[in-house]
């Protein structure tokens, strides 16, 4: 409070240039026209809307794979290799990439870059998680008569779970600072392309107002799957 | 075949280290054939393979020579006819004891409805009514061993294997399920198989006491154990379990001592990834 006091302050003043950095009450005032007009809600909206979808996506495709690469030595010989090499990779170094598979209008190009953002933390935490699978449990599962389904279904992904929410709260955190980047690139929509295009008209304030919502929308998400964490995971947190 | 329902002939089995690939025997030439119905405990100092012995019955391990036979058959794999009770029982952290109890009813292809219905009955058998939907880890450790036996006896098993089941109780609670044990295998009529390093808990509930020797384990005597039935805690005070005890105690001194003795001697100190 003492320091948003001395900056509204400091702005008044005058000793502050208000395109660098607008006060407090320039910031409320930008979130208030943009929220009254529905302009902010419709970009976070559009941007979320971006994330879940390569989330989506990602789970279709790295749930299995990585559990194929925990069962089998096979697979996870082909696969890790591959991995590796395109983990290193920052999503955000794909989007000229997906600008020209995908286009510069439209959700795909995005869709893609979350995609790339949230694969590799679910992949790689569902293959910890199944290869954390104690012994004693799969011994247990076998002596009791478990097909290979009820291993899948009752023993590996259930076990697996803690590792797998996990992986899924880093890869929504990550692919939520990846859909802002490609918005700030390749889009006419969503809160990367809201304080881009306020960039261009100086428009700090807006500017401003769209990063808090960036914070503020990934801070909610994240406590959303700390909450699933608990409820699902039969393993205390540490 | 033979009227015996496990007979177990010449089992040799070795585990290779494997950093250097020293190879340590385990078991060596052992033979030993178990009746249908009977209590049996398997004891021996600590090494000398009893658990080995236990997991090839199970049918989690392969004989490197000799055989394993079940009902004439040889064990190729583990099959819920042959139970198991883990030393940590196993037990599915991820589901109620409820959802563990119904875990063998339903890989026996039971309609869920039905399932718990079955489920309940052997909860009830081991009085954990009222427990059903807690999960293991909010249960004591008696409370979590019942939930294993139930467990292990929704699988309709003709052999239980136990692999020292009470060794993380105390000792109230372990003579407590030593009775509540013997009452379910005189209700049950199937075959128990109890590996344990405890000579009371062996004389009091086995009908026969295997005694193995110092590794690699074979077996070094059978032992019957005719004191009356059925078991109360009162035999422990029978002389004839004095007597019995007596005999066992100096028989597994014996091999104790022969494997303290070989500890002096530099050996491959090395995990097979189990107890041995």
């Amino acid at each position: 409070m003492v320091v948003l006091g001395l900056w509204q302050a400091a702005g008044a003043a005058g000793w502050l240039n208000p395109y660098l950095l607008p006060p407090p009450m320039e910031i409320f005032r930008a979130f208030r026209e943009t929220a009254a007009g529905g302009v902010l809600l419709g970009h976070t909206l559009a941007s979320l809307g971006r994330v879940l979808t390569g989330l989506f996506y990602a789970c279709l495709v790295a749930l299995p794979l990585g559990v194929l690469a925990a069962a089998s030595p096979r697979i996870r010989a082909y696969l890790q290799p591959l991995i590796e090499l395109l983990r290193p990779i920052p999503p955000i170094a794909w989007i000229p990439l997906a600008v020209l598979w995908f286009g510069v209008r439209g959700d795909r190009a995005s869709n893609f870059i979350t995609f790339v953002a949230a694969f590799f933390p679910l992949f790689l935490h569902t293959f910890s998680g199944i290869r954390h699978i104690e012994e004693l449990h799969l011994n247990a599962a076998k002596s009791m008569g478990a097909g290979r389904r009820m291993l899948l279904l009752d023993v590996a992904l259930p076990s697996a779970l803690p590792f797998i929410i996990t992986g899924l709260r880093i890869s929504l955190g990550f692919a939520w600072m990846c859909v802002i980047a490609a918005e700030l690139i390749s889009s006419n929509s969503g809160l990367g392309y809201m304080i881009e295009i306020n960039r261009s008209m100086l428009n700090t304030a807006e500017v401003i107002c769209g990063m808090i919502t960036i914070g503020l929308v990934g801070y909610l998400m994240n406590e959303g799957i700390l909450l699933l964490e608990r409820r699902f995971s039969w393993k205390p947190l540490q | 075949m033979t009227g015996y329902l496990f007979s177990i002939k010449d089992l040799s089995k070795s585990f290779k280290d494997p950093k250097n690939g020293v190879s340590l025997p385990v078991l060596s030439d052992l033979s030993l054939e178990i009746k249908r119905g009977e209590f049996i405990s398997i004891i021996g100092p600590s090494g000398c393979g009893k658990t080995t012995l236990l997991y090839h019955m199970g049918g989690f391990l392969r004989p490197d020579a000799g055989s394993v036979r079940y009902k004439g058959a040889p064990v190729l794999a583990p099959d819920p006819e042959r139970t198991v009770i883990f030393q940590e029982y196993g037990l599915f952290p991820w589901k109620t004891v409820l959802g563990n109890v119904e875990f063998p009813v339903k890989a026996r292809g039971v309609p869920s409805g039905e399932r718990r219905k079955i489920a309940r009955k052997y909860i009830n058998m081991v009085h954990l009514n009222g427990f059903e939907n807690s999960y293991p880890r909010q249960l004591s450790g008696g409370m979590k061993q019942r939930a294993g036996i139930a467990r292990a006896l929704a699988c309709r098993p003709e052999v239980v294997l136990m692999d020292e089941p009470f060794a993380s109780l105390d000792n109230i609670t372990r003579e407590i399920m030593q009775e509540e044990i013997l009452r379910l295998w005189s209700e049950v009529g199937k075959t128990f198989i109890l590996v344990t390093h405890h000579l009371d808990e062996a004389i009091f509930m086995s009908r026969r006491v295997i005694v193995m020797s110092a590794r690699p384990g074979r077996v070094k005597e059978s032992v019957e154990i005719d004191l009356p039935e059925p078991r109360s805690p009162e035999v422990k005070a029978h002389s004839r379990f004095a007597a019995l005890k007596k005999h066992l105690t100096r028989s597994l001194r014996e091999e104790v001592e022969k494997t303290i003795a070989r500890a002096k001697d530099p050996e491959p100190a090395w995990d097979p990834g189990f107890p041995i």
